[in-house]
């Protein structure tokens, strides 16, 4: 290992980092690691609503980057390859559970780790940060409501910033219906919650 | 009504998604809202996506990580992984060379059997 790649490594492309990891750089998978943990995080728990599910499926598609980092071309984003891998894995994961059963996904009460939303409540009182737990769980629920096939576009343009151009490459869809899908994801989204929050003011 | 239930036309869809996420050329965006004036139901649609994309910016404000843990985690899976594939490697290596063997063995008696009947 060179000391030149190790000092780098944080200021590298993605892409980069691929590169040097495709050559058997380990330090490049630890860093890409590090800057994708959270944002995967966040992405699959909107699919699973349990942490130790969330968790497990974060962790296989950071193996399956392990194991398939050959199979890795530089043509596409890191990001965009990564994200096709996470939401296949949630999608499996999202149809088996379905299949296992029918319960309320949106909170789990068998699931230990479940921890209360964290909300950043600067200057709010407390019936303010109340108020706005109640909304983002009203928020959460609705997500959980709204067609798959909505919901999907709506947190990888809403939650994970991605462009029009990187979520077309991971649903492999065309721009437009993209598009489209996002604006009906949005409206459903706040026909679903909209009441409930208007009736509160 | 807020959901437009109709389908509308895929260009009017790319503008919606783009003026609402505030990409649309301010040029566009004029004549767009001039549109949108003559058009209520859209208007309403559009204004329905605007509220939905608020709601969801609202969890942007709930942030979660992956438990410390997860690293060593990922690490100890990594190195089981490899430690299979060691194994692997090393039983097909071990039955590569039985196979040679067998074959050597094999070649020898077939030389000496047809050397035994020569004789």
């Amino acid at each position: 290992m060179s000391g030149k790649k190790a000092t780098n490594v944080s200021k590298m492309s993605d892409e980069d980092l691929m590169e040097l990891f495709q050559g058997d750089y380990e330090p490049a998978f630890n860093e890409l690691v590090k800057r994708y943990q959270d944002r995967v995080h966040n992405f699959i728990y909107r699919y699973t609503h349990n942490h130790q599910d969330c968790e497990d499926i974060v962790q296989e598609t950071f193996l399956r980057v392990y194991r398939s980092r050959h199979s890795y071309e530089r043509i596409a984003r890191f990001s965009t390859w990564l994200y096709t891998i996470a939401i296949n894995l949630a999608k499996s994961h999202y149809k088996k559970k379905k299949r296992m059963t029918k319960v309320s996904m949106h909170k789990d009460p068998s699931d230990p780790t479940d921890f209360e939303i964290v909300l950043s409540d600067e200057g709010l009182t407390p019936d303010e940060v109340l108020h706005e737990k109640l909304c983002v769980q009203e928020v959460e629920k609705a997500l959980e409501e709204i067609p798959e096939d909505f919901r999907e576009v709506v947190i990888l343009r809403d939650l994970q910033q991605l462009t029009y151009e990187e979520i077309a490459d991971i649903t492999d869809l065309p721009m437009g219906t993209v598009k489209s899908r996002i604006n009906r994801g949005r409206s459903k989204l706040q026909d679903k919650v909209g009441s409930y929050v208007y009736a509160e003011h | 009504m807020s959901n437009y239930r109709q389908d509308l036309d895929p260009v009017i869809e790319e503008y919606i998604c783009d003026y609402v996420d505030d990409t649309m050329d301010p040029a566009i965006a004029e004549v767009f809202e001039e549109y949108l004036d003559d058009n209520e139901e859209v208007r309403a649609y559009v204004e329905a996506s605007k509220r939905g994309k608020g709601f969801l910016q609202q969890l942007s404000f709930m942030s979660l990580s992956t438990p410390e843990k997860f690293g060593q985690e990922l690490e100890d899976k990594i190195k089981l992984e490899q430690q299979l594939d060691r194994l692997e490697q090393n039983f097909s290596a071990s039955t590569h060379t039985g196979t040679i063997v067998l074959s050597i063995g094999l070649i020898i008696a077939l030389l000496l059997g047809g050397s035994a009947i020569l004789l």
